[in-house]
């Protein structure tokens, strides 16, 4: 019983086992280009931001390793300095009605004084933050303005 | 043996191609696994922690996070960014911004995440349609911040890839809505960022589109709010005499933030996102058959626990005597066949009992250590080697009692054995009796596992099955009949390697009634290794197979065996096997990625389930607990073993493979390992 002795059903077997297989074996081998981040295979190259034309110049007051150094553990656990993510964050307060109040002007943020202060070292609020690459302000060849 | 030997190349091809088959199947359902939970995992949420930015400081609109220190681009300050956010699912809205936008001429840019380009290419279509750009958010939309890096990574080139597929371009510009101004970004978010600018990503952070001013970024999320903020805000910037824009623009990037990208890469992320579906495929089959499984499963625990209560409570009386035939078929069986003679004929059987040992060409001498024995009663047939269906046979023909007892050679009565056996004859719709096999080498854990297996088969599914009149096989080890039905049914069949089964159902089918005397004890010897143990299972599970397609029509019969016994068997020892590997594949997947306490809480239960019934099944068979400290191994090793087994006989038989009787090997030394 169930024995096929043309072995017909074991070449459509073999068949669908190969092909079956086969599929397998490019799916699992796409899925891990994908893990590993092959180039061109799973990741592509971004296009980058190409020359900024208007640079405002180096912002100094950020480690390269923020995580271990910028925020302190208890810092990030008080009540008072955190607050839990909902949403598209900050950016995201309930809408204004047409007409707002705020005020809108293009000379507000222009003043050459203010994008000068961009590499102020000590300006954040992490005072445990070393100053990384920063000093005076004056030091900064990208200082714009 | 050297038969046997000299056919192992041959079989051992024809088995190395399911398994790598099978190898292939499993890593493809670890790969849908990982892929699926990378595309759709959203995340738990994280608190956020200070800004790292200094709030007097200037930031935004891009950040070039690609150097250390990282490098702002300042806003064109006669203009403001318009920066469209995918918080979710943005359909609704994206049509009525997009209208917003086409009537007041303005350029914008959106920020989507993967999922959404994959799901709703429109929004895609609409953000590109008038010059808009795309940027991204990641795939899933959660917080990029909480992820390792390597996640992270994988976050943004999915994304990219859907993006490459669905929109032809790919991207140079990210924002993290959950740190979309700089207010939020804390050092978590700074470190993805700072880890998506080593890849090239510019960072866009902005500000509430009722705050924004010149040279800003105005954030509007999209949502059933985003058109009424947008025509607000477009007012507002023509009073002040601000041009919309898109961020690049803003920003001062040279051209713009999108690049078009080769048919290579098109064909890549289409690839991604189909495998991305075919891995939610196979997640959505195995969340649908989770639960209709898990219930079956408890209901046929449920149901054989009650069952074996009340089977143990209504024994099957009988009173019947007379004399008995017991026939012992034995091929090779010298090294047992002495010690199951001498139980036989030290049955407590006043009556007259008769043993036939049929020699079915045995090569170790087993008919010369039979006659040797010279036991009064003991006869022995001697034939060329035909097959254990034609040693029955060749007994059967010569028995002239009512009732013939069937024995393996290598297995032993106890002297109330047979009385208990027969017993249920008295009853004239009997036609044949189980009795209760138990494993008399369990010292090992081999024999252990077995042991265990046979106690709650016996005691569980074949009380259960007995109830309904369906039980499918009286073992080879030990069973009654009567002869007359053995003739009804033209003897033993030799169609199946599961002659016992095949035999079973055919009386069944006749409308006799098949009891199961749970104290008729046979002592049998389990198969010592792992090898014998898997040939005397692959044996079992396709020769039950080959008596179910033989007996198909019992079906349609309205007998217990064709309403219960084959639907039974067909369900928990064909389907449910098939899907083991599965079963294991996820539980292990869900163990090492998290969600560890709930798939250790489902395996805890499952295994105290089971605990349980083998409890309540060691009671009923009077057996010591002892034994039970090695059920929760079997999870590891042995149920694995029962699965594959039966995948390989489906295999086989859906293949028409063509298999030989595997005799099991027989160790000399047995009376050594006797417990």
């Amino acid at each position: 019983m169930f024995v096929d002795d043309t072995g017909k059903r074991r070449r459509i077997a073999r068949l669908i086992g190969t092909s079956t297989g086969g599929l397998a074996l490019a799916y699992v081998s796409f899925v891990g280009a994908t893990f590993a981040g092959v180039p061109g295979l799973g990741r592509l190259d971004v296009p980058g931001l190409g020359q900024l034309t208007n640079p405002a110049g180096d912002q100094a007051d950020v480690g390269e390793h923020p995580v271990e150094q910028a925020v302190p553990a208890a810092v990030a656990d008080q009540p008072g300095a955190s607050t839990t993510t909902t949403g598209p964050g900050g950016a995201a307060g309930p809408p204004s009605g047409p007409g707002s109040s705020t005020s809108m002007s293009t000379t507000s943020t222009t003043a050459p004084a203010t994008t000068t202060v961009h590499g102020n070292s000590n300006a954040t609020p992490n005072s445990t933050v070393p100053d990384k690459g920063g000093g005076p302000p004056t030091s900064h060849p990208g200082g714009g303005g | 043996m050297s038969s046997r030997a000299s056919h192992l190349p041959p079989r051992r091809r024809q088995i190395a191609t399911p398994w790598v088959l099978l190898v292939l199947l499993l890593a493809g359902l670890t790969a849908s696994l990982a892929l699926h939970q990378l595309l759709t995992d959203g995340g738990a949420g994280r608190r956020v922690g200070p800004s790292v930015f200094d709030a007097k400081a200037p930031t935004g609109p891009l950040a070039d996070l690609s150097r250390s220190p990282l490098r702002w681009a300042r806003g064109d300050a006669h203009g403001v960014g318009i920066a469209l956010v995918d918080v979710g699912d943005p359909t609704a809205a994206a049509e009525d911004v997009a209208d917003v936008l086409a009537a007041r001429d303005v350029d914008a840019s959106w920020f989507l995440s993967g999922r959404t380009i994959a799901a709703h290419p429109a929004v895609v279509a609409l953000a590109r349609e008038r010059g808009g750009e795309v940027g991204i958010t990641g795939y899933t939309g959660r917080d990029l911040a909480e992820l390792p890096d390597w996640r992270l990574r994988l976050e943004l080139s999915t994304t990219q890839a859907a993006l490459a597929a669905k929109g032809n371009v790919t991207t140079s510009l990210l924002m993290l809505p959950q740190a979309a101004s700089a207010s939020r970004v804390d050092a978590a978010a700074f470190r993805a960022a700072r880890t998506a600018g080593h890849q090239g990503y510019g960072l866009v952070v902005g500000v509430d589109p009722e705050d924004a001013v010149g040279g800003q970024v105005a954030v509007i999320p999209l949502d059933r709010h985003a058109s009424d903020r947008l025509a607000a805000l477009l007012d507002r910037a023509r009073g002040a005499t601000l041009q919309p824009m898109p961020v690049s623009q803003l920003a001062g990037m040279t051209g713009t933030a999108n690049s078009p990208v080769g048919g290579w890469a098109q064909a890549n992320g289409r690839a991604l996102l189909a495998a991305g579906r075919a891995a939610d495929l196979v997640v959505l089959v195995i969340e649908t058959l989770f639960w209709p499984v898990t219930v079956l499963l408890s209901i046929r625990a449920l149901l054989s626990l009650v069952a074996a209560l009340w089977h143990a409570r209504h024994p099957t009386r009988g009173h019947w005597v007379g004399p008995v035939t017991v026939i012992v078929p034995a091929y090779n069986e010298a090294a047992a066949i002495e010690d199951t003679i001498l139980s036989l004929v030290e049955s407590d059987w006043p009556w007259g009992l008769e043993v036939i040992v049929v020699d079915d060409g045995s090569t170790d001498g087993t008919g010369d250590l039979v006659r040797s024995l010279g036991i009064p009663g003991v006869w022995l047939i001697q034939q060329p080697n035909a097959g254990k269906p034609a040693a029955l046979n060749a007994a059967i023909a010569a028995a002239r009692t009512d009732v013939v007892v069937m024995v393996d050679g290598d297995t032993m009565f106890e002297p109330d054995t047979v009385a208990r056996l027969v017993a249920p004859f008295s009853d004239p719709r009997v036609g044949a009796c189980s009795g209760n096999a138990k494993v008399w080498n369990r010292r090992a854990l081999l024999g252990r596992w077995q042991h265990i297996e046979y106690v709650m088969g016996f005691n569980l599914d074949r009380r259960l099955l007995a109830v309904c009149r369906a039980i499918p096989t009286i073992p080879g080890a030990i069973g009654a009949f009567r002869l007359q039905v053995l003739r009804e049914v033209g003897g033993v069949s030799d169609d199946t390697l599961a002659e016992d089964t095949d035999l079973t159902m055919a009386i069944t089918r006749r409308g006799w009634r098949v009891t199961y005397q749970e104290d008729a004890l046979a002592w049998t010897e389990a198969p010592f290794t792992a090898g014998d143990l898997w040939r005397q299972r692959y044996r079992w599970s396709y020769g039950t197979l080959q008596a179910m397609w033989k007996h198909r029509g019992a079906v349609l019969e309205r007998r217990g065996i064709g309403l219960v016994g084959m639907p039974y068997a067909w369900l928990f020892q064909v389907t449910l096997p098939l899907f083991g590997p599965v079963a294991d594949v996820v539980a292990l997947y869900t163990l090492l990625t998290g969600g560890s306490v709930a798939v250790l809480a489902a395996w805890l239960l499952f295994t105290a389930v089971h605990t349980g019934l083998a409890v309540v099944a060691f009671r009923l068979d009077r057996e010591r607990l002892g034994p039970l400290w090695a059920l929760p191994l079997q999870q590891v090793f042995y149920r694995q073993l029962m699965y594959l087994v039966a995948i390989q006989s489906v295999l086989s038989a859906l293949t028409g493979t063509r298999l030989r009787w595997h005799k099991l090997r027989r160790l000399e030394a047995q009376s050594a390992l006797a417990t």
